[in-house]
């Protein structure tokens, strides 16, 4: 019973993960058109086909029928995650230091909540598409640090 | 009573044009819609109205009864004006393939190009280019300007190698499969009108500008999935129905023992 519990919570994981990544594509794509500059163009073009190459993947995964398990030994942590889900709508007089300042904030919880769900999965695949899914989102981190301090 | 359409009559629309030899290839019946020289004898099924014509019903019931022998049927001869053929020669043929409900039959099909219409025209040209590039003669497009796309993804899947040769690999293990996937997906249903191979390019097409290429490592179902996704076609998810949060709160206090040891701990 409690394996089945734990993949069906696994199940709305991988949905949750998917619904992440989708606001995030979401965000930068609307970002896209609101941003002056070549550069922050540039940068929010790249994000948008990474997020949906997360997607992609995390998708691909849950069609595959990849069954995992998450543990949940400290749930508060993912009450806490759960609230940092949504991505704010891009306000609509931001300039484009305000976005990627925003972008920065919902990156670095993104690379927490992939370390966090990898480190609770029991399967190896399931484990390392997380931890890289973490270290890709470490990536944009610094990339919109740089472009933000070059800016 | 409803005559096929007249080939003249179609073609004065436009103006002049231009005829270009696609040469022979396998057409859809019902895209077989008029006549060039006898579209005032023809009903819309392609039978012959002048009952009292023997000879006409004589060489007809013979051929009829040819064909229900399993003859195949020879092509025919037809113009192609934009998404509709018009018989030169072969009506009975015609008759006979939608009288026995055939799909496809063969055709010696003649483009016929408005001068007027350069988009079509550039359409015929990348058509031609790419049926004499790759040999693949029978990949249907509404959208003709796609030629070119497949043609450079072709190119890109020979690496340098003989072209024909790859293109019929690309067509079997590439190309096929994925337009039996997209049959079968969402996106089929909701553009129901549309030709699957154009919905392919449309897909192809929006991963190429944002990625620089269809993402290989992942099913094709998962790539028109998010590509629904990224274009506002959403689908329905059941799980969402769930919103982890309270699924967890629910499950919390009751079921898995592991986590209210945890909880205290």
């Amino acid at each position: 019973m409690a394996g089945l519990v734990r993949k069906f919570l696994f199940a709305l994981v991988l949905e949750d993960a998917i619904i992440r990544e989708e606001n995030a594509y979401s965000f930068y794509e609307s970002a896209l058109h609101k941003v002056s500059g070549a550069e922050s163009q540039q940068l929010l073009k790249k994000l948008c086909a990474e997020e949906l190459r997360h997607r992609l993947k995390l998708e691909e995964l849950r069609r595959r029928g990849e069954t995992g398990e998450i543990e949940f030994s400290r749930p508060q942590e993912i009450e806490l995650l759960e609230e940092e889900q949504s991505w704010p709508e891009v306000p609509l007089q931001a300039s484009s230091r305000d976005i990627l300042n925003l972008a920065l904030v919902k990156e670095k919880q993104a690379v927490r909540y992939y370390q966090l769900i990898g480190g609770r999965s029991a399967l190896r695949t399931v484990r390392d598409l997380f931890f890289l899914l973490a270290a890709e989102e470490s990536e944009h981190v610094h990339r919109v640090e740089k472009t933000l301090a070059e800016t | 009573m409803k005559w096929v359409k007249c080939f003249d009559d179609e073609i004065r629309k436009y103006g002049p044009y231009t005829t270009i030899e696609a040469g022979m290839r396998v057409i859809e019946v019902k895209r077989i819609t008029g006549s060039v020289n006898k579209c005032h004898e023809l009903d819309r099924r392609f039978r012959t109205r002048r009952r009292r014509d023997r000879r006409e019903r004589w060489r007809r019931s013979r051929f009829d009864s040819q064909s229900l022998q399993l003859y195949s049927i020879p092509p025919i001869d037809a113009y192609l004006l934009g998404r509709e053929y018009y018989v030169i020669d072969g009506n009975r043929r015609v008759a006979a393939a939608k009288q026995f409900g055939l799909e496809f039959m063969d055709a010696n099909v003649t483009g016929c190009v408005p001068h007027g219409n350069r988009e079509a025209q550039r359409g015929v040209v990348s058509q031609r280019l790419f049926e004499q590039q790759t040999g693949l003669k029978n990949i249907r497009l509404d959208y003709t300007s796609g030629y070119a796309d497949l043609l450079e993804e072709v190119r890109d899947y020979s690496g340098g190698d003989n072209i024909a040769e790859s293109a019929r690999s690309w067509y079997s293990e590439v190309f096929l499969p994925r337009l039996e996937v997209i049959a079968e997906s969402e996106l089929n249903s909701r553009y129901k009108q549309a030709r699957e191979g154009d919905l392919y390019l449309t897909v192809t097409r929006f991963y190429k500008e944002l990625m620089g290429r269809v993402p290989q490592d992942v099913g094709f179902d998962t790539v028109i999935s998010t590509f629904l996704f990224a274009r506002r076609l959403r689908s329905k998810r059941l799980l969402r129905r769930f919103p982890l949060r309270q699924v967890y709160t629910l499950l919390r206090g009751s079921v898995p023992p592991y986590l209210q040891q945890s909880r205290k701990g």
